[in-house]
Parts: structure tokens; sequence; C-alpha cells
């Protein structure tokens, strides 16, 4: 700014230091009136003793609004005075509070004895050093008092308080004036603000809260109402005991821009570690998923293709063993007999096994899709309950059935389903022993279907219902699967549930009996369910 | 591995110049910076780089940004670069305009390292 006159910053001080001398010559143009309009009103005054009561009031009244025009044109020259000559920063020296107010009071004792206020101080002994703005904060002070003198009431009081931290000093201005409404403890403060009067009432505040706040800003400082009631008013002023001039300030804000620049900076940088470090663990991961896949597609087609390569031989081999059978088994030995039974058992379970295998292959395989069609699943459990009746007859089991008459699913896979049903019924069948109740229960609760197959056998213990259903997990790798006995059947439960989107449960408890069950959504099947 | 993709960094602040060198420091990429935009304009053409990061207002030189854009999208050597523009907050026509002179994107003054590493990687892959 120091050559270039025609820069904004430039342009912008002239402007405002020409509204200035505008604001003085407002101001003392007014003066001459004023004080003509007071000297006409004192006359009016000398006349008056003879007047109506509601003459004299209206007179008074007259008398308090000159009195007020008078104070603002004060204000207004204040205000110009202040900032003409007033450069960007203001000097500090060190001041004496206490003979600050002092000398406040002192230039407005006349005032507050024409409105019979008296005055009271209190500034501690031992008060901290201020090194600040003397005229700024006289100004700020001045225009406090005097609005606590102005504002309040015949034989009221105006006290003020300092108290002294090491950083700060708090100056408290008491009155015993009217109220000021808390909505207004701001804006009263505010130097263009709605019309005081015609809003609540009261009378025009003047300038002289606007500009108080304004000469404390310039030090650093603040003023606000502390509070208002019918005890009267407090208002608290805030002062930094070491002052900073403009220079100063400007200088420490640079410094703290600089360190929060080097501290984006820093941050910036560790954002780049982590982000790099997320990009390559990202990078592994999806490696790592890939792989994961790959293998798995591996697996479930190595599983598929051996399944169908054993299915052939031993298809063979019961042909063979039925054909076997129909040459007549009388020329046997009874122990050749016993070989032969246990031989065609054998192979049976075992056909019945690789069976299994292929149907869970082919629901690993991710190519596999549900043929969905709307099924009764009521009908279908009670098929299975009547294919099954001669069999449970057979064990000397009771089998019961617990289902709707109707119920039918938008959308599952007819074939799948029944097989699970089939493998929970032969389970139950098979581990039941006689005589005892499977119970087969078709029910709906919020959304899913649920089939369950209760049995009355001997239960399973916590312990192993774990690895029970750790077992159906570890059909992925068949190698490593350690639980024996249930075959793959309940495995193939599983698969079937989760390729619709269901689950499958178990509720046992030794010496009373199992339920195994599973549950299908009843939306439809969510065939899309990853089984990886 | 491929030479490194190389991007240039155009403005007038180094504190924007600086954050923008610690976030996409890596040796993954060549940085390159200009501070006004008769270098920015003379190292693109020269330099052909990848990517550009562009401040649109620069004082001190005679170009601004969005010249400097409007003249390498409008020569065929330099019509591929990548180029995002800078904005200081509130600026909406900066917005219209940029995307008037060919700019691929913009980002508004602050942003976040972050969002520039994404960007960086996504627009370099």
């Amino acid at each position: 700014m120091n050559e270039a006159d025609n820069s904004p910053g430039a342009r912008s001080s002239d402007e405002s230091s020409s509204a200035i001398g505008y604001l003085a010559m407002a101001g003392s143009a007014l003066q001459a009136p004023i004080v003509e309009l007071r000297q006409q009103i004192d006359a009016l005054k000398l006349a008056s003793a003879s007047w109506a009561p509601e003459q004299r009031s209206h007179l008074a009244a007259l008398a308090t609004t000159g009195r007020q025009i008078d104070q603002v044109a004060h204000d207004l020259l204040h205000v110009a005075r202040a900032y003409e000559g007033r450069g960007a920063s203001v000097p500090g020296e060190d001041i004496d509070i206490a003979t600050l107010v002092d000398s406040v009071f002192a230039e407005l004792r006349p005032l507050a004895d024409e409105c019979l206020v008296t005055f009271q101080v209190y500034v501690p002994e031992a008060f901290p050093a201020v090194h600040s703005n003397e005229a700024a904060l006289y100004a700020a002070l001045y225009h406090l008092v005097l609005n606590a003198i102005m504002f309040n009431l015949p034989g009221g009081l105006v006290r003020v308080e300092a108290l002294g931290e090491p950083s700060s000093i708090t100056i408290h201005i008491m009155d015993t004036g009217t109220s000021i409404p808390q909505a207004e403890w701001e804006t009263i403060f505010e130097a263009i603000r709605p019309h005081d009067s015609a809003v609540t009432g009261s009378h025009s505040r003047g300038l002289g809260l606007p500009i108080a706040r304004r000469e404390l800003a310039q030090v650093g400082g603040s003023v606000e109402v502390a509070q208002s009631g019918r005890a009267g008013t407090v208002l608290r002023i805030r002062i930094p005991t070491q002052f900073k001039d403009a220079e100063t300030r400007l200088a420490e804000m640079q410094n703290d821009l600089e360190s929060k620049h080097r501290q984006s900076l820093a941050y910036a940088y560790d954002l780049r570690q982590v982000y790099r470090r997320f990009r390559t663990l990202n990078s592994e991961l999806e490696n790592a998923n890939q792989r994961l896949e790959e293998t798995n597609r591996i697996k479930s087609n190595f599983l598929a293709i051996v399944s169908h390569e054993l299915r052939s031989p031993f298809a063979t081999l019961e042909m063979a063993i039925q054909l076997f059978a129909r040459y007549g088994l009388e020329a046997l030995l009874p122990e050749q007999r016993e070989l032969y039974e246990q031989i065609a058992g054998g192979t049976h379970q075992a056909r019945h096994m690789v069976d299994h295998l292929l149907k869970a292959a082919d629901l690993l395989s991710r190519e596999s899709e549900l043929r969905p069609e709307p099924v009764d699943v009521a009908m279908l459990v009670q098929e299975s309950a009547v294919a099954a009746m001669s069999l449970a007859e057979g064990r000397g089991l009771c089998l019961n059935v617990d289902s709707p008459h109707r119920l039918v699913v938008p959308a599952v896979d007819r074939q799948l389903v029944t097989d699970a049903l089939w493998q929970l019924i032969d389970n139950a069948l098979k581990f039941t022993p006689a005589p005892g109740d499977v119970l087969i229960r078709l029910s709906q609760v919020e959304g899913r279907v649920v089939i369950e197959v209760a049995d009355t056998g001997p239960g399973i213990p916590l312990a192993q219902q774990g690895t029970l259903w750790a077992a159906f997990s570890q059909l992925i790798d068949p190698i490593q699967r350690g639980t024996e006995g249930f075959g793959l059947g309940l495995a193939l439960v599983r698969l079937v549930a989760l390729k619709h989107g269901g689950n499958v449960h178990l509720q046992s408890e030794p010496g009373k009996g199992s339920v195994f069950g599973f549950w299908l959504p009843l939306s439809g099947a969510g065939s899309d369910y990853a089984l990886t | 591995m491929n030479t490194p993709k190389k991007i240039l960094i155009v403005d007038d602040q180094p504190e924007v110049r600086e954050l923008v060198l610690v976030t996409l420091e890596e040796g993954t990429y060549q940085l390159l910076t200009a501070e006004n935009g008769d270098q920015a304009l003379a190292m693109a053409t020269r330099e052909l780089p990848d990517l550009m990061l562009l401040d649109i207002q620069m004082p001190g030189g005679q170009l601004d940004g969005l010249q400097v854009c409007r003249q390498l999208k409008s020569s065929l050597p330099t019509r591929d670069i990548y180029i995002i523009m800078l904005t200081a907050k509130g600026q909406d026509w900066d917005r219209r305009l940029g995307h008037e002179a060919g700019a691929d994107d913009y980002f508004v003054k602050p942003f976040s390292p972050l969002e520039l590493m994404l960007k960086v990687d996504e627009v370099l892959q």
C-alpha cells in the first residue's frame, strides 16, 4: 500500500477516511442547533411553573430527548476524532487502572450529580501491571460508565470492580438501573440496529456501547452483558494485561500459520504412508482372493471329476452284485452268503456316498444354478413322510408330521429340498433306537420356512455339536474331514440351505433327543449366496 | 517397471506446491513444479507430463490457469495431458470456465491429500 495509490486497500482507506470526515462534519454541524434546542427547553422550564402537570411532563420528556440527541452528536464527534489520524497500530503503554477509573469518574461527576447517581470503585492493591492503550481503555470505560449513569434511576449506584489475573484483567461495571432484556444483550453493542424504542419502548442507547466495544477490540479486549435483572445490570470487560500491537499480532498469526502448514505437511506425509500401505495390502488381498478362488475352483472340479469317475465303477459293481443275486444265493455256504451281504451293503453305501459327493461338488461349483419353482413345501413334507413310513415301522419307530395343509414357497429347487429333508429323516431313523418317535415339523417364522426333524435318539453332547457343524464346512476339504458317522448327508443339507439363502440349525442334549433343521427364505431363493 | 509417470504442479503459492509434493512424493511419480502460467506452458510443452494440477488464479505471469489449459488442450502434442484445475473456494464460475477450457477435472482448495492421492492413482493407473 506504500506506493500504489490505486490499490483496493488504499481506496477503501480513502473512502473510510472521507466517511470519518463526514461523520465529524455531521457531529459538529449538529452541535449548534442542539445547543439552541437545549437553551429553548431551559427557557421553557422557567416558564413552566404555572403549567398543567401534563404539559410539564411533556416538557420533561422533551428535555430528556434533547439530552440524548446531544449525546449522540458527542458520540459521533468522538468516533470521528478517535479514527482520525489513528493508524492501523495502536501503541501500548503501562497503565494504572485505578487512576484511569478515577479520571473517568472525575469527568462524569457533574452528570452523575445531575442524575442523582453515586459512584463506587474497587481495585485491589496488588493489581497486575496492565500494558495496553490508555486512550482506548479510557474511551471504553468513559462510554460504559456514562451509559450506566444515563440508564440508572435517581438515587442509584454505579460501581466499578476490577479483578486481576496474570494474563488478563476483568472489570465489572454495575448499575442499579432498569434491566436490559436478554434478547438485547448482544444487539446493544451493535452500531447499526433496529430502532430500540420502537421495539422495546426503552430509550435509545446511543453509540456509547458500540464505541466501547470497538475501542476494547483495538487492544484485544471484550465487553459483554454479564447479567441484567431487577437489581440492575453488570457489564463485564476483559482486557489482556499484555497488549500486542497490530504488527506483533500479525507476526504471531504468520508464525501460527507457518506451524500449521508444517503440521499439515506432516499429516500429508503420514497419510501418504498409510495410503501406500493400504494400497499394497489391498492389492495383496486381491491377489490372495484370486488365488483362493482359483484353488476353490480346482477343488470343486477335482471333487466333481473324482466322484464322476467313481460313479461308473460302482454302478458296474452294483449291477454285478444284482446279477450275482439273480443266479441264486441258495448254492452259497452261509459264510459266503454273509460275505455277499457285506459286499452288497458296503457297495450300496459307497455308491450312496459317491452320489452325495457328486451333488456336493455340483452345489459347490459356482456355475451350478438352482432350478427354482413354486413349491408347496407342505405337500413335499407329506410325500416324504409317506415314503419314510414303512422304513420307520420296520425299525419300530413312530413317524409323525406337524405341518400346515399348504405352504407354497415361490422359488425353491424342489429336488434339492426333497433331498435335504430326506437326509434329515434318514439320519433320524438311523440313529433313533426303537421304540422311539420321529417328528417332521414344517412351520413359517417371520419370512422363513423352517423344516425340522425331531427325534428321541441319544442326543449329541454340546462339545460335539460344534465339531459337527465344523464338519460341514470341512466338506470343502474332504480329506481333512474329521467327524465320521453322519456321512455327507448333513453337509448336503447345509449346502442346500445356503444355496437358497437360508441356513441350518441343531438343538440337542444327551438323553433328550435332537432337532435337526434348516430354513429357507420365504421370499425366494438367494442363489447368489457365496459358498466359498 | 515402466518409466515413472510425470506430474506437473502449477501454483503460485509455495504452500500448495509443497503440500502436493509431500502428498505424492514416492518415487512412483516424477514431480515437476511451476509457479506461474508462462512457466507451466513452457514446461508442459517440453516435458509432456501425464497429469497436471493447474491453479486457476496466478498473479505474476502473463497467462492464468485457464489460458494455459486452453492452449494445452488445443495443441495436438499436449492435448492428452490430464488437467485438474485447482480453484479457490466459493468460485462457482470457475467450474464452468474450466470445463469450457477443456479441463478434465477440478479440485476446490483446500483439498484433501487423500482425495488427491486417490484421484492421481485413478488417472494414472
